[in-house]
């Protein structure tokens, strides 16, 4: 896969504090990343720097093959941004906004009006295009902030944090949408400390905190990285001592919790549900219930910087 | 495109509208109906301290000291139908012009008249610090006797018999401080002290202007907010994206002032003169001067756009209330006791320029406190283009 974009040793200091501490990382054409980290890990920062929008004191940044400047206007053309914040006029109605921000790229204006209406059947906004966005609810203003965005079909789009607020219909909607905009050929670098969106959008990770890369890959690469590979509970009331200590000699066992009621039991790879079933069934306890959890990413998170990746 | 999305964005924004449009215009109709109406804009002042000096000697300065001398006794304003139970003047002796204009710079003296008998011409000079209430006083003085010196004159060509009743009701005619006829406008139409009000209302609804200047700031800084960040990663250029944002709104203040002076004209009956180009350049420099500054408290104010717009907000109505929208006296009285307030206070600047424009024969007043002002909006705005200009920001 091509490169499409490169940063290299970035170094971003505010004063005393270091935001982003000798980061590299690569982005491949046609690829959706998933940055993720906990508020103030440096994703943001970095997502600014790529766009030449801060000024950084160590490092290199290209996008296709050029480095980035204020002024690589060829380059900017080809972008997109989704910010944070809802960053749209509320004086302008929802179509004036789009065309608005979609004529900062684009001169033509019947080529403008056909784009422009694309996104706005794109993001699902036909019925509400005369509203003004104090009019909208939390999730179509975000939904009208990603139109804006992406109005003038850039190749490169960065979404940072777009779902922030939103309710779970406007969530969905938002993914699928830029999982539709992949499948259209766009690259696109998402930002976020949903850990459940990341890991259904990406195709390849990067995780960052304290303006560090801490690991890199796909979900399925992440989780393998870690020794924890499954977390089983259990439902059963009376088990005795001896046999909760029989369980945590199981291999690839290296954690049991009991408290009376539910049992915890954390293991790495291998067949551990059926491990521990035979042990409390040869002892004829009575299960109400037996569930078992696939690590997550912020498992993965967890076990690399020692603390949760979500802080909210 | 963005000129006139920008210029959309200007006209819809209510705050704005509301704070340079409306609001001006409620404030003069409050002020029409106070001061304005029937039997109202009398106002009780001091005697102004005056002298004279005779630059040669006819029948015209006879009769003008006779009036003066009327004036400064309160017994005969009493009697008068004027309806003031003090004297109009205080005459003070003085030995020469220049003791006089001595004694004015010394705040002894307010108001000194000149009179040339021959040429019948009475040439008023003041201070620097004249408050309005005594150069309104001095005008109405000398206009009044204007008028009714020619009446007497007439009478005296056409009916002698009639000469002396209407040299005694010269002093009565001498209508000071009354609303709508106490002096002449320079375009015929008559004004009072309380166009100064209406004047400083004006002020007032260019320098909300500061409004669009914050706003502006706001819309192409890439590390104050989100569109601006948009915009700074736009591939149009920064100055273009400045330029049609600056001027939309430049264009919609200067519309709006434009407005407020037609209905001051026009609804309020308030003279605003027949001085065109100057009036249209008073505009132009007020609003692009109040826009800057707008611009500067964007740049370098702490806050969000609604706290910064504040602060520059706050700042403009100080500096319009020390300028005398609410209380008229109270330039004059910084003039005595802190002159240098009313040398800086830009609110105060605008109004003495828009008064010399509309009520003093000289332009050069005018043109002073205009250049100052124009001068300020330079610096400002150079001030604001050197930091707008960056594109690349050290935090967002």
């Amino acid at each position: 896969m091509n490169e499409i974009i490169k940063v290299d040793g970035l170094v971003k200091r505010y004063k005393e504090l270091i935001a982003v501490d000798n980061f590299s990382m690569t982005v491949n054409e046609g690829e959706i990343l998933g940055l993720l980290g906990p508020n103030g890990s440096g994703k943001s920062t970095t997502i600014n720097c790529i766009l030449s929008l801060l000024e950084f004191d160590k490092g290199t940044i290209t996008i296709m093959g050029k480095e980035m400047t204020p002024k690589s206007y060829d380059l900017k053309s080809q972008i997109g941004v989704v910010p944070q914040e809802v960053s749209v006029f509320e004086e302008l109605t929802v179509y004036e906004n789009i065309d608005f921000f979609c004529g900062l790229y684009i001169e033509d204006k019947n080529e403008r009006k056909k784009r422009v209406q694309e996104a706005i059947d794109f993001v699902g906004l036909e019925e509400f295009k005369k509203f003004r966005p104090k009019k909208l609810s939390g999730g179509l203003k975000r939904r009208l902030n990603i139109a804006c965005g992406i109005a003038h079909k850039p190749k490169i789009i960065f979404f940072d944090e777009p779902t922030v607020a939103v309710d779970p219909q406007s969530r969905n909607k938002i993914l699928e949408g830029i999982e539709q905009l992949r499948k259209e050929g766009a690259t696109i670098i998402y930002t976020s400390h949903y850990m459940e969106e990341v890991e259904q959008l990406a195709d390849r990770i990067i995780i960052i905190d304290k303006g560090q890369l801490i690991a890199e890959g796909t979900v399925d690469a992440l989780k393998s990285m870690i020794k924890k590979s499954e977390l089983i509970r259990i439902i059963v009331k009376g088990v005795a001592e001896e046999d909760v200590e029989k369980i945590r000699k199981l291999n690839n066992v290296y954690s049991v919790n009991y408290d009376g009621k539910e049992l915890k039991v954390e293991a790495g790879h291998g067949n551990n549900v059926v491990e521990v079933i035979k042990v409390l069934e040869e002892k004829g306890y009575k299960m109400k219930g037996v569930y078992s959890e696939q690590p997550t990413l912020n498992d993965v998170f967890l076990e690399l910087t020692g603390k949760e990746l979500r802080d909210d | 495109m963005m000129f006139s999305y920008y210029l959309r964005k200007a006209l819809r924004d209510r705050a704005y509208i509301f704070w340079a449009l409306a609001f001006p215009l409620l404030l003069m109709t409050c002020f029409s109906v106070t001061f304005m109406g029937p039997s109202k804009g009398e106002v009780d002042f001091e005697p102004v301290k005056s002298s004279v000096i005779y630059v040669s000697e006819s029948a015209f300065s006879e009769e003008f000291g006779n009036v003066l001398q009327n004036l400064s006794d309160p017994e005969i304003v009493k009697n008068s139908n004027m309806g003031y139970n003090h004297a109009i003047v205080e005459m003070i002796e003085v030995s020469s012009q220049e003791n006089a204009e001595k004694m004015i710079l010394d705040y002894d003296l307010e108001v000194l008249f000149l009179v040339d008998g021959e040429a019948e011409k009475i040439d008023v000079k003041v201070g620097d610090s004249v408050n309005t209430t005594t150069l309104m006083v001095a005008r109405s003085v000398v206009e009044s006797y204007r008028r009714n010196y020619q009446i007497m004159k007439d009478a005296a060509m056409t009916a002698p018999d009639k000469i002396q009743l209407v040299m005694d009701s010269i002093s009565d005619q001498i209508s000071v401080m009354k609303a709508k006829s106490s002096f002449l406008g320079e375009d015929g139409t008559s004004a009072n002290v309380y166009a100064w009000y209406f004047y400083s209302t004006i002020v007032m609804g260019m320098f909300f202007n500061v409004t669009p200047g914050v706003h502006t700031v706001f819309d192409i800084q890439g590390d104050l907010s989100g569109y601006g960040m948009r915009t700074s990663v736009s591939p149009k250029k920064k100055s273009a994206i400045l330029l049609s944002s600056f001027m939309a709104r430049y264009v919609v203040a200067c519309s709006v002032t434009f407005f407020d002076l037609l209905a001051l004209k026009y609804i309020f009956k308030v003279p605003v003169g027949n001085r065109i180009l100057e009036i249209i350049l008073f505009v132009l420099i007020g609003n692009l001067f109040s826009m800057s500054l707008g611009a500067l408290f964007g740049l370098f104010t702490k806050g969000d756009e609604n706290q910064r717009d504040g602060k520059a907000t706050g700042l403009i109505m100080l500096s319009v209330f020390l300028s005398g929208e609410m209380i008229v006296v109270l330039p004059g009285f910084l003039e005595k006791y802190c002159p240098i307030v009313n040398r800086l206070n830009p609110a105060t600047i605008m109004n003495f320029a828009f008064f010399r424009l509309v009520n003093y024969s000289s332009l050069e007043g005018f043109w002073m406190n205009l250049i100052k002002i124009a001068g300020a909006t330079v610096v400002f705005l150079t001030i604001a283009i050197l930091k707008l200009r960056r594109e690349k920001y050290a935090a967002l």
